[in-house]
């Protein structure tokens, strides 16, 4: 169930529209932007015309009493989060979501465009009237719906999802809007373009026109310009579609929008085609726009291509997580932790407590901690939890934990890279377990992140001793893409306890709230970065709060195969 | 061949124009019906109206000439139809109760001394024609009906009323209507009607369409009050 704590400046339910009424005057209503509602729809593994909320201008605010995949598609807002107990995730248009259970999701103003939508997995199911879920919310008392107001509750459908389909979303379909430019709408002859003068309809094609401030999903009506001349008058009212332009004796256009009128008494110079219905739904209060005639084969094709484009959205895989739907080829994650970095006692068993919840253990190798006491104790414990194991060398700065950038030459640090990795070698071989993997540790991870020529120079001292390792980083980093493009074997790595900035780096931990504790929003952030990062490898460090609880959730989220919600 | 003409009025619609007879408004929503009927998939929405029927096609379902033929075809066979043939015996006959009290028609009075005429004369004059329904639009259910007593015609209010109920009887012009919502109106209000004229919860939720023949019942303020829902059928009682 949704809750509509807050509606935004107006929202209502849509679907693809009620079809069969028009002859008694039931406007078809509908997502006035369709490729952004059907588009939202199949990124989330929806039937295409499962109906979805509609927000003008702005978002609005949602809360979820039962966890739900959402994704925002068409006008793109300033600000969009999740807000979770006290913590905000921001979400992005077009990016399939978990909302959490009690979560809230709030939705901002709309920088471009004007017209979004929200959809959700299994789609609103409110019940349908004269067959669909359309609000027809110009005539509240009709019947037929109205908009939405704070309070209101919106029940969801059981989520449609089918798994298996290891397709990632493809997210060809381009949007029309052209922000820097003039919106131009493509249009056929209408039923009266003969009664028109020619020059009346070369100044259809040519004149700028502004959306005025009285349009609404009834219509557009256009200002600034208007045909000059005498106006047809035609003297019988008509049937009337979407998209018509009418043009009173005044001279200045009336675009019948989704909501229109279903027949009209003024001339009807144009048609804007169908393929750009989705345009004039985008187009905000006071917008330039023009108009530009093209032939009627050209329409129809103009449609057929954007179907076409539409049905190549693929659902993107996230959307496999949520309440009731099967995972059965959930690709496996590693969760990870950072170990051997506590000494013996309360860290110690704060690291051991963790490793039921992880399938990789990252173990110190006695370069910023850890020794071969602890190195022995934490590769017997990984294997015992049948986890794979992975080194993790480290500046020699016990001091400063390895966090911080030291002044060493290539050759130091050369030697004690190797001492620690021998050592780490010889203890593995001893318990007999296996190394996949080594991660360099803090300032030393982020140096070979950034600089492919130390990373270079360092992997090869690592395959020196160890010939069949993976080399962990972190998302797009430059290391990263140099070596999977020479076939060296890397595993992509996020955090899911520590907060991202927007181009990608992690927040500083001298920052304030560098660290996520919740678990939920650990699990979200890890979604996205499995989902949208490219990641594989995700990591949990032992002395972040509720560390348990977050590896845990992600762990039962993400990296269990075959789990049922 | 017929003279019925077609033409394209979008990349996805065609008009069907209907020649001017007796029959016009009542061919038009037969020929709408037919269209209905004979609905392959390929037909989105089919709109009648006074003077011919708009088709809108699924463009996507179909190749571009395909439209054009399908309309031609569906003409054809239509004119060869029994229902086409008994055009002018199938007309519905729609009882509407109207109440004139002054308390429910605002406007009556103004339009009495506008016409320099007593209230009961408007009154005679709207009951005294059967009136057509034309065509349906402008919100649902509600219909256009021609042609008003030529003595009873009026231009459009100069200020529009802001809430007009429903079930509220207007006219302007050559024409008369029933609010079937509230709604905003230009219109002049003569009296009221308790019939609801759309009923979403109906499986035919318009009381009207197109080709209808409307006539209008005189009731009592009393009469009006103790009318309910359950009357709901076309003023099946007042005919």
């Amino acid at each position: 169930m949704i809750e509509v704590i807050h509606p935004g400046v107006m929202s209502s339910v849509q679907d693809s529209g009620r079809l069969g009424y028009v002859h008694v005057g039931v406007p078809r209503s509908g997502a006035f932007d369709q490729v952004a509602f059907r588009t939202g729809n199949r990124l989330i593994g929806n039937t295409e015309t499962n109906a979805a909320i509609e927000m003008t201008m702005s978002g609005g605010e949602f809360k979820f009493s039962s966890s739900a995949v959402i994704c925002l598609t068409g006008a793109v807002s300033d600000e969009s989060y999740i807000v979770y107990d006290s913590e905000k995730v921001p979400i992005h248009s077009r990016e399939p979501t978990v909302v959490p259970r009690d979560g809230t999701l709030k939705i901002g103003r709309f920088v471009q465009g004007f017209r979004g939508y929200l959809c959700v997995a299994g789609g609103i199911r409110c019940a349908p009237i004269l067959g669909s879920q359309s609000s027809l919310v110009s005539l509240p008392d009709a019947g037929l719906g109205c908009a939405l107001r704070s309070g209101d509750l919106l029940p969801i459908g059981a989520s449609n999802i089918n798994s298996g389909n290891d397709t990632r979303g493809s997210n060809s379909l381009e949007d029309d809007m052209t922000p820097d430019g003039d919106l131009v709408l493509r249009v056929v002859p209408g039923a009266q373009y003969d009664l028109f003068t020619e020059l009346q309809r070369e100044a259809l094609g040519e004149l700028i026109f502004r959306v005025s401030d009285e349009s609404s999903r009834a219509g557009a009506r256009l200002s600034e310009s208007v045909l000059s001349g005498e106006m047809p008058i035609n003297i019988s009212s008509e049937g009337a579609l979407p998209g018509y332009i009418q043009v009173p004796p005044s001279g200045a256009p009336i675009i019948l929008g989704i909501d229109g009128p279903t027949t009209g008494g003024y001339p009807v110079i144009a048609s804007v085609i169908e393929a750009d219905l989705p345009v004039l739904a985008q187009c905000a209060l006071r917008q330039q726009l023009r108009f530009r005639w093209i032939s009627r084969e050209e329409a129809q094709q103009a449609l057929r291509e954007q179907y076409r484009l539409i049905q190549s959205v693929k659902p993107v895989h996230s959307v496999q997580i949520g309440v009731g739907i099967r995972r059965p080829n959930w690709p496996r994650v590693i969760l990870s932790c950072d170990t051997g970095e506590a000494k013996a006692g309360d860290g110690r068993d704060r690291e051991m407590a963790l490793l039921p919840y992880v399938s990789a253990v990252s173990i110190a190798c006695g370069g910023h901690a850890g020794d071969e006491e602890s190195i022995r104790e934490l590769i017997t414990a990984a294997c015992a939890h049948d986890c794979i194991i992975g080194a993790h060398p480290s500046y020699p700065d016990r001091e400063g934990f390895g966090r911080r950038a030291i002044e060493i030459s290539r050759e130091d640090l050369g030697s004690s890279l190797k001492n620690q990795l021998m050592t780490f070698s010889r203890i593995a071989d001893e318990c007999n377990a296996t190394v996949s993997y080594i991660k360099a540790h803090g300032a030393l991870y982020h140096a070979l992140a950034r600089d492919t020529s130390i990373a270079r120079w360092y992997w090869e001292l690592c395959t020196s001793i160890f010939p069949h390792v993976q080399f962990v980083g972190p998302m797009s980093s430059a290391t990263l893409d140099d070596f999977r493009s020479s076939g060296i074997p890397v595993l992509c790595e996020g955090f899911c306890d520590r907060v991202y900035e927007a181009d990608g780096t992690l927040r500083l931990r001298s920052s304030e709230n560098a660290c996520i504790t919740n678990p939920n929003t650990a699990v979200m952030q890890a979604q996205h970065l499995v989902n949208h990062m490219g990641c594989q490898f995700l990591c949990v460090h032992s002395d972040t709060a509720n560390a348990i609880e977050i590896a845990r959730s992600v762990f039962e989220r993400l990296c269990v195969p075959n789990a049922v919600e | 061949m017929h003279d019925w003409q077609l033409s394209w009025t979008s990349e996805r619609s065609i008009l069907v124009r209907i020649p001017e007879c007796a029959t016009q408004h009542t061919s038009s929503s037969l020929l709408a019906d037919w269209i209905h009927s004979k609905n392959s998939g390929i037909i989105q929405s089919v709109i009648p109206s006074s003077t011919g029927v708009l088709v809108e096609f699924d463009i996507l379902k179909c190749s571009p000439n395909d439209p054009w033929d399908i309309a031609e075809q569906l003409i054809e066979s239509f004119l060869r139809s029994e229902s086409y043939s008994s055009a002018a015996l199938s007309s519905r006959e729609i009882h509407i109760p109207v109440c004139y009290d002054e308390q429910l028609a605002p406007d009556l009075r103004d339009v009495a001394n506008h016409l320099d005429c007593e209230t009961v004369q408007i009154i005679e004059w709207h009951l005294s024609v059967q009136y057509q329904v034309t065509s349906m639009g402008f919100m649902p259910g509600f219909g256009y009906m021609s042609s008003t007593h030529e003595a009873l015609r009026l231009p459009r209010k100069n200020t529009p009323r802001t809430r007009v109920p429903a079930g509220g009887v207007a006219i302007v012009e050559h024409m008369t209507a029933v609010y079937p919502q509230q709604s905003a109106g230009g219109w002049h209000l003569i009296g009221r009607t308790p019939l609801r004229l759309f009923d979403p919860n109906q499986a035919s939720p318009a009381l009207l369409r197109v080709g209808d023949s409307v006539r209008f019942v005189q009731i009592t303020h009393d009469e009006f009050r103790s009318y309910g829902d359950a009357h709901y059928n076309g003023g099946e009682q007042w005919r």
